[in-house]
């Protein structure tokens, strides 16, 4: 079988060059040096769109997530310390008011238990029971998330 | 590791050979197994402080960085701005630097081995990219001058960035023509500064929130667009039930929920609510009459100034042209008519007569101004300004008569705060001046928790754009390029020869475009911005780059919409990759170390402006220069002079390079490398340069003299990378930061006994005059004293008619900064929301046979652009406005922006034209 | 002596943590593709796609980006060879 350590040398030596690179994927195929005018890449293949500058592309839709709260299972995190995204929809959950916040409903430590949700966690409090202010608006750093596929692969590792 | 498949290995082919081996090796560059498993990234990983990338709020960040690369962010809780806290662009610092499409080589259109405009792209090397670079400059350097090539640079430059690029534009090529995507943002606020104080920057600093009773958000969705500040809001008013929140916008939103009151208006008429707030301060007797008297003048200007757009109709579409001819002749509106006392029922037409003065003011009375005031009755400003057609007319009086209150309460502090709104305006210099207007008739201003703060955009806005002059009119510290006594100051920092710069004020960055499609700048550099996504009536620009004889550079993390119709694209490094300093909104200069290194061949800007500025030597660009329209004492008309001989006077060599006069100095390599501020960390400037000296410190150290003495005063480089500092508020001095300037008792630049002095020096002396005009030309200086601006009701270039029926606001949505060429590849941001929409009321949408999620084409005279409709969610815009976001490139609603500035400011009106919106 | 130009990619599929299966599954059916190794917790798959041309490459590219499960298909390397048939 086949492993890491057995790789032909001209792979193995591509593979250290691209490591030595920081290891940052990247989508287009390097230019291979045989080729003379065929190489090149065009326009419509770089960046975000790949619709002529001047064109219109069609609109894209907004597909929200619609599992309930309760009925999403957790996202993993980019790295364990960032916020966790909101898995599950928020159709009449928002907005946030100066009197009402919908999220502290399941996810206040209190209730959290009973509601099967993930409680606020002790950071976000002054003392317990006693929510630090500058987290009232939980939306400022915990987005809703839609079934968008990710536009480009992201080589980000924790 | 499981494959799928079992080999015996002398059965394997030369092919599954090589299968196996790119297997194992994409394999090894995931570094398998997931997120889940990780381990928690404090063990093993150093923490670095800095500042977010993002907003001109300026959170302090700690990245993670293991094994030579980012693993992970948290917010500073050392850090005064945020404590620990960031929003979820904040989290996302360190994993914008990893989408898979980071530009890692220079890549230049090429046909048959050559340079071509219509080739595809190929990488080339550095000196190749240089090379066309420098062909490309001197073709067109020979033809056209200093006024043929251009810099577009940004408030997301680092300030050595900024600096090193002023420089070699105004100092090298002798050009004015550098211009920051600033101007879109802060222009009117920085103008706003400079016409009512005579220095830029606020006078108070974040602080005065948690020390306010009235928090005042005026254009300034600050919910979503400084996340951090407004969770010290919330905080704030949560904590204290006295204190109340008002919300004045076009549309509801985030904001909004969190105020007590919700205003919400109809576009520009900002203008006269101000007024009417002004004309009961007046009415009620509230004004400060101390205040008044000792430190402040009425002033006035003309209004007949235009809209900033373009003079001639030469280039407009077919559909243009009647909102172009606004420009040169305006009839007022019956609303225009009464607001500047003119006969409603015959408003008159005027020619727009002032375009190019828009600036000038002179000293009114009291008396007169408070007659100018008179037209601004709640009944007036009511009727016209509310916004909401849904909304009763008694409901909004009320709200009105409550700012109203607020403002003239004497007990009461209050900060009002204003953001795009009021900037991206095409009177943003007026209605900055109005804030002002209220704050010192009330004498609530430069003292804790009383303070009109005007939010910055970038996180470096004003760092860099702003304190280092990168902008067609500037050079640093607050100097401009028109005055003689600036020029031969900047001179004397720089060892330049007399008149080597250039007083002809360059093209600002709308005109650059403007200029492109004239063909009147044929060499362009984009530097850390994303112009053609960004600049208004899009279309125009987006075809002047494919048609146009020009070429265009853009130096950029990831392709962008620009790269696109760039000639040759440069891969810069991001963030985190190179050594850097960034000025928030409250003037806190803020700094952090390189802290892994930049892929591929990607290199810092400031090496990029060093390596090319090689390419230059004196005797091509210190010779006698054409500037068409120069006009300037002491200057042949139309030229700059040949300084050769006294450059040589002064011992340089006419043979030497740009890089060693105006960087590699024998006073910049006194700053050595490596050296121990650095910690050990690396430099990727000093490693693609071989150099043994210290750029961006050398860089820094010099920029700072500008300030010293100055009331501009900045700490020197190394302090700000102490451990114990989290960034200083200028003017630092003697080791102490400023939080409130003008106060006596707070800035060390208030040199008399008296308790205000508004010391700054420009526009510091104005003619007398009337409403109607000045009355001489005889200046009276007016040291230490603010301006009381009388500005009028004007209506903008560009309303809903028959044709085109709604408004347009465009601004931005929490989830994505600017063109969305950084959060678009972070996964959480990209599917937090992947495309932008049109908000639009349900009655309007249904109106037009659209609905929730359905596909419309939004169209105006400019250009049209197709997105999908949303009728719910966090913006709540009234019937006949809708607002759609601009970081999607697939959705460039810049297609249907209107290109009107404030004449004063130059500042783009991204907020308000007209269009219509049809299924798609 | 007929030769052919051989290339092989690197892809890293993303899919959904809860489809990995199926995705797996529509991956192995497609010509040239052989997934060699993935990870339930985040969804991941490392593949390869051998094919004739660097357009071929892209297309296939492409195809599997449009898998139903799939949030993001990436090239990470690539190998082109002329081989002996």
């Amino acid at each position: 079988m086949m492993s890491a350590r057995s790789v032909p040398p001209l792979v193995a030596f591509a593979f250290a060059l691209l490591l030595a690179a920081c290891a940052v994927p990247r989508t287009e195929p390097p230019a291979s040096p045989a080729s003379s005018d065929t190489g090149g890449i065009d326009v419509s293949a770089i960046g975000l769109r790949q619709a002529d500058v001047l064109e219109n592309p069609p609109a894209a839709d907004i597909e929200p997530v619609t599992a309930e709260p309760g009925e999403s299972a957790r996202r993993p995190r980019p790295y364990a310390i960032a916020p966790p995204v909101i898995p599950h929809s928020v159709d009449g959950l928002l907005p946030i008011t100066r009197e009402e916040n919908a999220c502290l409903g399941c996810h206040d430590p209190e209730m959290a238990e009973d509601m099967e949700a993930p409680a606020v966690p002790a950071s976000h409090f002054v003392e317990p029971g006693t929510l630090d202010g500058r987290r009232w608006p939980c939306v400022a750093c915990h987005t809703p998330q839609t079934t968008a596929k990710p536009l480009v692969a992201n080589g980000f590792q924790p | 590791m499981s494959a799928t498949r079992e080999h015996d290995r002398k059965g394997l082919t030369r092919r599954e050979f090589v299968v196996a081996g790119v297997a194992a090796a994409t394999a090894a560059t995931l570094r398998l197994p997931g997120y889940a498993d990780a381990p928690d990234p404090a063990q093993g990983a150093t923490w670095e402080k800095g500042v977010c990338r993002f907003c001109g709020v300026g959170c302090g960040v700690l990245v993670g960085v293991r094994n030579g690369r980012l693993v992970a962010i948290k917010g500073d809780p050392d850090n005064p701005v945020n404590r620990g806290l960031l929003c979820v662009k904040g989290y996302a610092n360190a994993q914008i630097h990893y989408g898979a499409d980071r530009l890692v080589k220079p890549l230049l259109r090429m046909k048959d081995g050559r340079w071509h405009p219509e080739g595809k792209f190929r990488p080339v090397s550095w000196e190749r990219a240089f090379d066309e670079m420098e062909r490309q400059f001197k073709r067109v350097y020979g033809e056209l001058g200093p006024t043929g090539v251009a810099i577009m640079g940004s408030g997301q430059y680092t300030i050595p960035e900024g600096y090193a690029s002023a420089k070699l534009v105004k100092a090298g090529w002798r050009s004015n023509n550098i211009d920051p995507n600033a101007r879109h943002c802060m222009a009117s606020a920085v103008a706003g500064f400079i016409q009512t104080f005579g220095i830029d920057e606020p006078a108070g600093c974040y602080d005065d929130i948690e020390l306010t009773d009235t928090i005042v958000t005026w254009g300034s969705n600050m919910a979503e667009m400084h996340p951090m500040l407004w969770s010290r809001v919330t905080a704030h008013r949560l904590a204290h039930d006295h204190v109340r929140v008002f919300n004045l916008t076009t549309f509801g939103n985030r904001t909004s929920e969190i105020a007590d009151v919700e205003i919400v208006f109809k576009p520009q008429t900002d203008l006269a609510i101000w007024n009417y707030i002004a004309r009961e301060i007046v009415r009620r007797d509230a004004i400060d009459r101390e205040f008044v008297e000792n430190h402040c003048v009425f002033a006035t200007g003309p209004t007949d100034i235009g809209y900033g757009m373009r003079g001639d109709a030469s280039k407009a579409f077919e559909g243009e042209q009647d909102t172009l001819a606004r420009e040169h002749r305006v009839r007022l509106t019956r609303e225009e008519a009464i607001a500047q006392g003119f006969d409603p029922d015959n408003p008159p037409v005027v020619e727009q007569k002032h375009r190019n003065s828009a600036g000038a003011h002179w000293m009114i009375t009291f008396d007169e101004f408070k007659r100018a005031l008179e037209p601004y009755t709640l009944e007036f400003v009511a009727a016209l300004a509310k916004g909401d057609p849904d909304e009763s007319l008694e409901s909004f009086k009320g709200k009105l008569q409550a700012l109203a209150d607020h403002y003239a309460d004497r007990a009461r502090k209050i900060v009002s705060f204003w953001t795009m709104g009021f900037n991206q305006h095409s009177r943003g210099t007026w209605v900055n001046e109005q804030a002002y207007m209220v704050h010192l008739l009330t004498g609530k201003y430069a003292r804790p928790g009383c303070n009109a703060f005007s939010l910055t955009g970038q996180p470096s806005a004003c760092g860099t754009a702003r304190e280092v002059g990168t902008f067609a009119h500037r050079l640093p510290a607050d100097m401009v390029v028109a005055n003689p006594e600036h020029r031969k100051r900047a001179e004397q920092i720089w060892r330049l020869p007399e008149k080597t710069l250039n007083p002809k004020v360059g093209s600002h960055i709308t005109k650059m475009m403007r200029d492109l499609e004239d063909g009147k700048i044929r060499w362009l550099w984009v530097q850390v911005t994303n112009p053609f996504q960004s600049t208004a009536n899009a279309n125009h620009w987006l075809r002047a780059a494919k048609e146009r004889d020009a070429f265009i550079v853009v130096s950029d993390v990831y392709p962008t919409l620009s790269c696109k119709v760039a000639d040759l694209i440069l891969p810069a490094a991001m963030h985190w990759e190179k050594w850097g300093l960034y000025g928030n909104t409250e003037r806190r200069t803020q700094a952090w170390r390189q802290v892994v290194d930049p892929p591929g061949e990607a290199r810092s800007d400031v090496w990029q402006v060093l390596e090319f500025s090689k390419r230059f030597r004196l005797h091509e660009v210190w010779g006698r220069q054409p500037v068409p329209g120069l006009d300037a004492p002491g200057f042949e008309p139309g030229y700059l002079p040949d300084v050769l001989e006294q450059a040589k006077a002064m011992g340089y060599d006419p043979d030497a390079t740009l890089y060693d006069v105006l960087f590699a100095t024998p006073e910049a390599k006194t700053y050595r490398w490596p050296d121990p501020v650095a910690r050990g960390h690396r430099n990727c400037t000093v490693d693609a340069g071989g150099l043994d000296w210290f750029p961006e410190k050398a860089l820094f150290q010099e920029y700072v003299r500008f300030g010293r003495g100055h009331a501009h005063d900045l700490a020197d480089f190394d302090v700000y990378y102490r451990d114990d500092v989290r960034g200083l508020r200028w003017p630092v001095v003697d080791g102490k930061e400023t939080r409130w300037r003008f106060n006596r008792e707070h800035d060390p630049y208030v040199k008399g006994d008296a308790p205000y002095e508004f010391y700054g020096p420009a526009l510091k002396a104005i003619p007398r005059g009337n409403l109607r005009g000045p009355a001489g030309p005889e200046k009276i200086p007016l040291p230490g004293k603010a301006k009381i601006f009388y500005r009028p009701y004007a209506a903008p270039a560009e309303m809903p008619d028959e044709r085109y029926d709604l408004w347009l606001c465009t601004g931005r949505v929490l989830e994505h900064w600017h063109s969305g060429s950084m959060t678009r590849r972070v996964p959480e941001l990209h599917g937090a929301f992947p495309a932008a929409v049109i908000w639009m009321h349900p009655e309007d949408a249904r109106a037009r046979g659209l609905g929730d999620r359905r596909p419309a084409w939004v169209e105006s005279r400019r250009g049209k652009v197709r997105a999908i409709v949303r009728t719910g969610g966090r913006n709540r815009v009234p019937r006949g406005l809708i607002f759609v976001p601009w970081f999607d490139e697939n959705v460039l609603i810049n297609k249907v922006t209107l290109d009107t500035t404030c004449p004063i400011s130059k500042e783009t009106d991204f907020k308000k034209c007209a269009v219509r919106v049809v299924p798609a | 002596m007929a030769s052919s130009q051989f290339t092989c990619s690197g892809i890293a599929v993303i899919a959904w943590p809860e489809r990995l299966a199926e995705v797996r599954e529509a991956l192995g059916r497609l010509e040239g593709v052989e997934v060699h190794h993935e990870d339930a917790a985040s969804g991941r798959l490392v593949v390869t796609q051998v094919a004739g041309s660097v357009d071929e490459q892209m297309d296939g590219l492409r195809r599997i980006q449009r898998l139903d499960g799939v949030l993001a298909a990436d090239l990470v390397y690539h190998v082109s060879e002329e081989l002996e048939a």
